[in-house]
């Protein structure tokens, strides 16, 4: 039976991840709670279940190794004692093993061809219908019925139910035994055109149907998003160059409008993916790493099982990987230290997901040493990032927010002193990239908490448009709670800082146009001036404009040189009528205006 | 002693017009019936060689009938009459136990056609 082999490997390999994966989860299990019995059972299981799985498709080694292992596990359930590092470990490195022998087959069948395979089954009888013939559907079900009376059919193509349904022209397939006798029969019917037998070609022809699903190229779903995206844009721009009188064309428009969303949804649908696909992966990526550092650190994990898209998981995964590692590596202390510390002896690592209406926030917090801003603003001191005297003036946030300077902490002193690793700036970076903002919060001896807060889709994003000096600027709706319009003598300053009332709620207050360096006069106590009330980084504060747009959906495209070296742009977008439209990074714009306030 | 074939169609022209294109061909129309549940009584009386069967009929419907009678009869031989709309129908029923079937407007050879080869089965 040659021809089953190659379902089977497919199946062997289906099943042999998910099993490795599940052993991954045993095993952390495994290194809570070392005596579990139940636990090491099910890792027995699992272990036996593959050396029976590669034994019979002749896996020598998987065969081997999943032996060796269940060996192991089997000793421990028999005397009934729990599991050591050592065995951990081994089992580790054989799930390794396995893995990379469960790709490798992969590889190797996929090089081998199936021609082989195939003619082993028996053939496709491809039938052609009398061009006369009616009912062509209920021809092909007459036809059916005759050759089951004298043979069994395998496999029919289209399937019946497609036939069924009228997806059928005059030619259909049919595997059967005894083909040769069935060939004879058909010939002798009227409906029947033409009978042959044909032996290749049937991969293309069948569809290969998958377990719940099909296998799509990333590359094609990344297209088929950018187009769907444009698509989207186009639609809502066409309805703004409408006059009030076309109301028909409105009408039409929009439902056009909300069929194209309907189908964007359909297609980031597609494109999620769990984040468990990282998260998994830390606790052993912790446990490996602490036990190479001598410390003891227990890992919570929360939300993984919430989707984002595909291409920002993939965006961030190194981000996250590089915080959590940064959190063993030099947040949390050695056991020791703790100790002298009053802490308990094992640290404690939390990643946690949460959404938040588009947006996903995620958390890396450690109950570690925590960084003292104090050597920040020393090290800041030092690199001439900022000057003596305007220490003073700034607040613990902004210390902190040196960290995230490009280069400041790939100092070895710094990152030694400031408890993190290097890269806190390139972390920055990606999360900026997909239209994000990272925060960091932290206390001496109690440890550091750091948060991303991304859209769960990069492609398109909802944007606010404002107008300044006649040019058109865009803010990633994440950034805005609210727009108001207030006359200027409510302003009033504040220790030096221009402030606003709002709701019992003071409220910094910056002007967009003094920051883009355009020191115009508008300061009339009878101005009424646009506001928006901005949220970055859990700071809230008012941007004054020159006027409102309204918001809209944008295909964010990155900057073309040289406005790709402004950091305080994410990108570009088209708006509306054809209007270019700059994309501003509120997190950078932010620290901007500390230093245009001061002066520097 | 010819074939015999029972005629099943609510509408009195269509059992007249098949009823013509049979008897031209040879066979013998031993009964007629206008409904599913006459057609279920009309068979079982009879026992004809072959059943003509309406697809759409009031009450019960062509499918339900021809599952009846072969619920009866395993080897009734039964031609379904159909429009061309009907495909799906047609399939339906024969994947019920009809064996064949005709659509209307009749072409008289291939009425004969059908018929004489459900016959050879």
């Amino acid at each position: 039976m040659k021809g089953d082999r190659d379902k089977y490997i497919e199946l062997f390999r289906e099943e042999a991840r998910e099993y490795i994966e599940r052993l991954n989860n045993l095993l952390i299990e495994m290194e809570e709670n070392s005596t579990s019995g139940e636990v090491i059972s099910e890792a027995f299981r699992i272990f036996h279940t593959l050396k029976g799985m590669a034994a019979s498709l002749g896996y020598k080694e998987i065969e081997s190794i999943s032996h060796d292992l269940e060996e192991r596990l089997e000793g421990l359930k028999k005397y009934g004692k729990g599991v050591n590092k050592e065995i951990v470990d081994r089992i580790y490195k054989g799930m390794d093993n396995i893995e990379d022998l469960v790709e490798e087959i992969g590889r190797a069948e996929g090089e081998k061809g199936k021609e082989d395979i195939t003619l082993k089954r028996s053939p496709w009888v491809k039938i052609t219908l009398n061009k006369d013939t009616e009912l062509p559907a209920a021809s092909v079900a007459v036809i059916i019925k005759r050759i089951e009376q004298e043979e069994n059919i395998e496999e029919i193509q289209p399937s019946f139910e497609e036939i069924k349904a009228g997806k059928i022209k005059d030619t259909f397939w049919v595997r059967c035994s005894n083909e040769k006798k069935v060939m004879e029969m058909l010939v002798s019917l009227n409906e029947v055109e033409e009978v042959s037998i044909e032996r290749k070609k049937e991969e293309s022809r069948v569809p290969k149907v998958g377990l719940g699903g099909i296998r799509v190229n990333v590359e094609l779903l990344d297209r088929l998003q950018n187009i769907v995206g444009e698509l989207v844009v186009f639609s809502s721009q066409l309805s703004t160059l409408l006059n009030d009188e076309d109301k028909k064309i409105k009408g039409f428009l929009d439902v056009h409008y909300r069929t194209l969303k309907e189908l964007q949804n359909v297609v980031t649908e597609i494109r999620l993916v769990p984040l468990s696909l990282i998260f998994n992966k830390f606790p052993r990526y912790v446990g490996d790493l602490s036990a190479e550092l001598g410390k003891e650190v227990s890992i919570d994990i929360f939300g993984s099982d919430i989707e984002v898209d595909r291409s920002l998981l993939e965006g961030i995964s190194e981000p996250l990987i590089h915080l959590v590692r940064n959190a063993v590596g030099h947040g949390i202390e050695t056991p020791g230290e703790r100790k002298k510390l009053n802490k308990p002896t094992t640290g404690k690592v939390t990643v946690s997901a949460k959404r938040l209406r588009g947006d996903i926030m995620i958390e890396i917090s450690d109950d570690g040493k925590g960084i003292d801003e104090k050597e920040v603003l020393s090290a800041a001191l030092r690199k001439a990032l900022v000057k003596k005297e305007e220490v003073d003036s700034l607040t613990r946030k902004e210390i902190l927010h040196f960290l995230f300077i490009p280069g400041f902490t790939t100092d070895e002193k710094v990152s030694e002193v400031s408890g993190r690793g290097i890269g806190l700036d390139v972390v920055k970076q990606i999360v900026r990239s997909v239209g994000g903002s990272v925060d960091i919060k932290t206390e001496k001896n109690k440890g550091t908490t750091i948060t991303m807060k991304m859209p769960l889709s990069m492609a398109i994003i909802r944007v606010y448009l404002f107008q300044s000096d006649g040019q058109l600027f865009a803010l990633p709706m994440t950034f805005v709670d609210e727009t108001l319009m207030i006359p200027g003598r409510l302003f009033s300053h504040l220790m030096g800082q221009e402030v606003m009332l709002l709701r019992k709620e003071i409220l910094p207050v910056y002007h967009f146009k003094k920051i883009m360096k355009n020191h115009t006069d508008y300061r009339s106590k009878d101005t009424i001036l646009s506001c928006l009330v901005v949220e970055v980084e859990n700071e809230r504060f008012a941007l004054t404009v020159d006027k409102f747009r309204g918001s809209c959906d944008a295909v964010i495209k990155p900057l073309p040189e040289p406005l790709n070296a402004i950091k305080e742009l994410t990108g570009i977008t088209i708006i509306g009528d054809g209007e270019p439209c700059l994309i501003i990074d509120l997190p950078s714009f932010k620290y901007r205006r500390i230093y245009e306030n001061t002066g520097s | 002693m010819g074939v015999r074939v029972l005629i099943v169609d609510d509408a009195i022209f269509m059992r007249k017009m098949l009823g013509d294109i049979l008897r031209k061909g040879g066979y013998e129309i031993c009964a007629e019936a206008e409904n599913g549940a006459e057609a279920v009584k009309r068979y079982l009386e009879y026992k004809p060689d072959l059943v003509t069967m309406d697809i759409i009929m009031p009450d019960i419907s062509g499918i339900d009938t021809v599952k009846e009678i072969i619920e009866k009869d395993r080897d009734a031989k039964i031609v379904m009459v159909s429009a061309m709309g009907h495909q799906s129908l047609v399939v339906e029923a024969i994947q019920a136990g009809a064996k064949d079937y005709v659509v209307k407007p009749f072409q008289p050879s291939r009425v004969l056609e059908a018929v004489q080869r459900v016959l050879k089965l």
